[in-house]
């Protein structure tokens, strides 16, 4: 198999744009790495929980603390309904907050499909707990400037997204 | 301006935690048994009613800031779920009545709806 690639990004906002704004010298940016476990529905969301303070703290906009906590939470909850095990880091720079959330699964055969608003194939004990309604990737895209989805069926599936915290 | 002790006496509703915090004021009200719905708003201060009396639904209401949450149906929150709650300075309360009707007392309170707008998926 080979890894698929897609890019939903806004207006003017591209690999370049992403690559300048995670720059930064090291007392301005800030890492933090969650390791997220498969299947441990009680734990899905802590980090994203973590990375919501944290970016608070920082006094980043609120309507932007929101679209971080939201996008974040559901990467988190993918890797937890789907795959075996996988981390959410995030990269703040004065610039942007960049996330990676990374798994080891069994990858997203068709990336359109899943982008399709109601498109899910979680199991009915997933969706009893609220979770499945195939809205993840939808709403992860929604509240990103830029997002790259990329996956292999077999291996896994990497996500990284990007909040802009000034005009381009 | 409704508050959550005016949504407590509507419904008829049993307070979990957060009695200190009723005056609050919900900026908008949302009803949801999908976290992913519920994270569709974009609002402020948005107070949930909710089927789903899970942990789950706790990391949503930290996600979105939510003002108070009120499960319907007689579902009562476990002591896990209330203790998250408590730490979160987030209001629960339980009423017996349904989804429905809960919706509409409050509603009939004044409390304004929370815009909803759905993800519009791949272009």
């Amino acid at each position: 198999m080979a890894w698929r690639e897609r890019i939903w990004a806004r207006e003017g906002v591209d690999d370049d744009t992403i690559e300048e704004c995670t720059q930064g010298q090291p007392d301005q940016v800030i890492e933090i790495e969650k390791p997220i476990v498969g299947g441990d529905f009680a734990r899905a969301g802590a980090g994203a929980s973590e990375i919501k303070r944290l970016v608070k703290k920082l006094a980043v906009p609120p309507a932007v603390v929101r679209r971080v906590a939201v996008a974040c939470f559901e990467g988190e909850v993918n890797v937890t309904v789907y795959a075996t095990r996988g981390t959410i880091k995030a990269r703040i720079t004065p610039a942007c907050i960049f996330v990676v959330v990374a798994d080891e699964g069994p990858g997203i055969p068709d990336i359109e499909q899943a982008m399709q608003p109601g498109w899910t194939t979680a199991t009915p004990e997933v969706r009893e707990m609220g979770f499945g309604a195939g809205l993840g990737l939808p709403n992860i895209r929604e509240n990103t400037d830029y997002l790259k989805v990329r996956s292999e069926v077999g291996t896994g599936t990497i996500l990284e997204f990007a909040f802009l915290l000034r005009d381009i | 301006m409704v508050t959550i002790r005016d949504i407590v006496e509507a419904v008829d509703a049993e307070v979990m935690c957060g009695e200190d915090l009723l005056d609050r004021e919900p900026q908008c009200v949302i009803a949801s048994d999908l976290v992913s719905d519920i994270l569709c708003c974009r609002e402020e201060g948005p107070f949930l009613i909710t089927g789903l009396a899970k942990i789950q639904i706790l990391r949503a209401a930290d996600m979105l800031d939510l003002v108070g949450i009120c499960f319907v149906r007689g579902k009562t929150p476990e002591e896990e779920i209330v203790d998250s709650a408590r730490q979160l300075g987030l209001p629960v309360i339980c009423t017996s009545k349904t989804m429905y009707e809960t919706c509409g007392l409050v509603f009939k309170l004044g409390a304004p709806s929370g815009v909803y707008i759905p993800p519009s998926g791949a272009e």
